[in-house]
């Protein structure tokens, strides 16, 4: 998983691909877990996953606007939506959550 | 005990293999099968007949003692060679046990009924309710392994949730309506279940010149673009209320006091950011104009996101059950909600209540039938004279292995902990119970493209913020002065999940700083209000309905 920054997070928001971004941070067990869930996830669905480091300051302002608040927080976007966002137990509730989030847009893309 | 079990668990399978596989193998004797079981089929017999002669030779005596396993636990073969001539098939293992059987759920349900009863009256004792609810959630594991399916899942939810700590437990989280929960999984459609809205429900809406009747002195407010005024600007937009026409559209004024709480806070002219006037070429302040499509805008735009029911989908299906449920159990007057919208003769009052109760409907469908994991979480935090409370329940529903941390983005300074538990118990959409607040918003907004639109509540949903909220803008039909049916503007209102604002006037919702990041009306799908009857009728031709 690649850890991006606001603006790079921003950019892929409005992409035609979805993307899932994985508010972390770091040396925090359970952040890292949740990025072990959702990367086994999202390679099997076939989906881009970023990673945004919460404590970094460049951050805060895309982060505010988002209205973050807790750590790990899963987002799943798409053309400037969010779809779904919240917190994932695992890899295989990550996939449900995740499949179920990106279903009009998987079949959509055929 | 396991080893037995898998031994006796092969066994009907070697019958079937030995039956085909004579070489080495004992071929059955048709006339024992006949006395043993007169009336079965020989495959059955046979198989009795095999396990005859495997105990007589001792190989099963070898790997299964006589023992002292509880009776649901020993297939009834043991008892005696009589018991066998009257089984079917030979079990494998002991058959599953009703939900409703299990002892370890009915023991849960009794053990989280009597302490949600007895802790009625304990609001205060957080830590009373947590002991109860760790206790409560290790048992709870055990029923949950052996019953997956998502009713199952749904049922020991509701048993915990009444053990939370009020202050955790978010808004009210409510059992699927039996009739509904009577269709799980798959929640299919009948005739019937859906009211077949009368159409004069949603004719006012093809009125020619809908926009002339809305854009009326006193009508408002309406959202418009920050540029419109944007001292009064709260993220990309205010609100303007029409006071008259001008040249190059409509004259009005921008009521900031309703969101910024500041006493008299009006803009009558375009004022910047900085609070002065924005002044035109010729040095002088201009009225607040705006043209009427802009005015529309934002009214028609259903924003980035909009979609409608996906009756494919099992979650969708349950949500338009839910509501058609809640439609028939509430009244108005002498008749259910449901009655109202199939009544094609109903007075234009009585049709804007029943449209109001169908949005109450819609919302409650949402709010009180699914649950966020975050919103129902655990947060503890210390405090003077807390006498080491927190410390203690986070040690409690630690050992309950149901619970995890999150972080809070501001960490406070020392202890603080927040435990999410409900991801454990169930899984992700709403047939399931668990929905976070963006899946939500767009559940109420997919509702609401489908059934409440064409009675004239248009959503814009979409919000930039990800908070899944979804704004309402209503049209009602009005009789005039000539006994003709007119459209006025209701005003917008928010629906927002997460933060529990369940239909609040908008600028209410600016207030408590929600519902700001509206997304920009230019590039999505529209509200085309005219066709809309149109689309009712089609819709409900496809839920068979008509």
């Amino acid at each position: 998983m690649i850890t991006t920054t606001a603006l790079e997070a921003q950019n892929r928001a409005r992409a035609e691909a979805p993307v899932v971004l994985v508010v972390t941070r770091r040396r925090a067990p359970s952040s890292d877990a949740a990025v072990r869930a959702v990367t086994a996830a999202t390679e099997r669905l076939g989906v881009d996953t970023l990673a945004i480091d919460v404590d970094d300051v460049q951050n805060a302002a895309f982060l505010d606007d988002l209205r973050v608040q807790l750590v790990p927080e899963v987002l799943v976007l798409h053309r400037g939506v969010v779809l779904d966002r919240g917190v994932v137990r695992d890899a295989e509730d990550a996939q449900a959550v995740l499949s179920l989030a990106l279903r009009r847009v998987r079949r959509a893309a055929g | 005990m396991s080893v037995r079990l898998d031994e006796r668990s092969r066994l009907p399978l070697q019958g079937g293999w030995k039956e085909d596989a004579p070489s080495g193998v004992p071929e059955p004797r048709g006339e024992v099968e006949m006395s043993h079981s007169p009336n079965r089929q020989g495959h059955q017999g046979r198989q009795g007949e095999l396990l005859e002669e495997v105990e007589a030779s001792g190989e099963l005596e070898a790997t299964s003692p006589p023992d002292s396993r509880p009776p649901h636990e020993v297939p009834d073969r043991a008892e005696g060679r009589d018991d066998q001539a009257g089984f079917d098939t030979i079990p494998g293992a002991p058959a599953a046990v009703a939900f409703e059987d299990d002892e370890g759920w009915q023991a849960l349900r009794a053990q989280t009924a009597e302490d949600a009863t007895r802790l009625a009256g304990r609001a205060w004792d957080n830590l009373a309710h947590v002991e109860a609810f760790a206790r409560a959630a290790r048992d709870a594991r055990a029923v949950l392994d052996r019953h997956p399916d998502d009713a199952h899942r749904r049922a020991v939810a509701h048993a915990l949730w009444p053990l939370l700590p009020p202050p955790a437990r978010g808004h009210a989280f409510q059992a699927l309506p039996d009739d509904v929960a009577r269709r799980a999984p798959d929640f299919p459609l009948r005739p019937g279940d859906v009211p077949k809205i009368a159409a004069s429900h949603s004719a006012f809406l093809a009125t020619p010149g809908i926009e002339a009747q809305l854009f009326q002195s006193g009508a408002g407010p309406f959202i418009v673009p920050r540029g419109v005024c944007p001292a009064g600007a709260t993220g990309p937009t205010t609100a303007v209320v029409i006071d008259g026409t001008a040249r190059g559209g409509l004259k009005c004024h921008v009521p900031a006091s309703q969101w910024t709480g500041v006493e008299g806070e009006r803009y009558d002219v375009r004022t910047g950011g900085d609070g002065r006037p924005l002044l035109n070429v010729e040095g002088r302040a201009e009225h607040v104009v705006v043209p009427p499509e802009v005015l529309g805008a934002y009214l028609f735009s259903a924003g980035p996101d909009a979609r409608g029911l996906d009756l494919r989908s099992h979650n969708d299906r349950a949500l338009l059950l839910v509501w058609c449920s809640l439609l028939r159990s509430r009244r108005l007057d002498d008749k259910s909600v449901f009655a109202w919208l199939e009544d094609e003769s109903a007075a234009p009052a009585a049709r804007t209540r029943a449209v109001t109760a169908a949005v109450d409907a819609a919302i409650e469908a949402v709010a009180a039938f699914a649950m966020d994991p975050l919103v129902c979480r655990i947060t503890l935090r210390p405090h003077d004279r807390d006498g080491g409370w927190p410390q203690r329940a986070a040690a409690l529903l630690d050992e309950t292995g149901l619970v995890r941390d999150v972080l809070p983005r501001q960490a406070p300074e020392g202890f603080a902990r927040d435990m999410v538990w409900l991801d454990g118990v169930l899984g992700p959409g709403y047939a399931a119970g668990r929905l976070s607040r963006a899946a939500a918003g767009r559940a109420f907004a997919r509702l609401a493209t489908s059934v409440l639109a064409p009675l004239g509540v248009l959503p814009l949903s979409g919000l930039k913020d990800g908070s899944g909220a979804v704004v309402l803008h209503r049209l009602l039909p009005r009789l005039d002065e000539t006994g003709s049916i007119a459209v006025t503007f209701d005003g917008p209102r928010v629906v927002d999940f997460g933060a529990g604002l369940l239909g609040v006037p908008l600028c209410e919702a600016w207030a408590k700083g929600r519902g700001t990041a509206l997304p920009e009306p230019r590039g999505a799908p529209r509200h085309d209000v005219e066709q809309l009857p149109a689309w009712l009728a089609f819709f409900l031709e496809g839920v068979g309905a008509t």
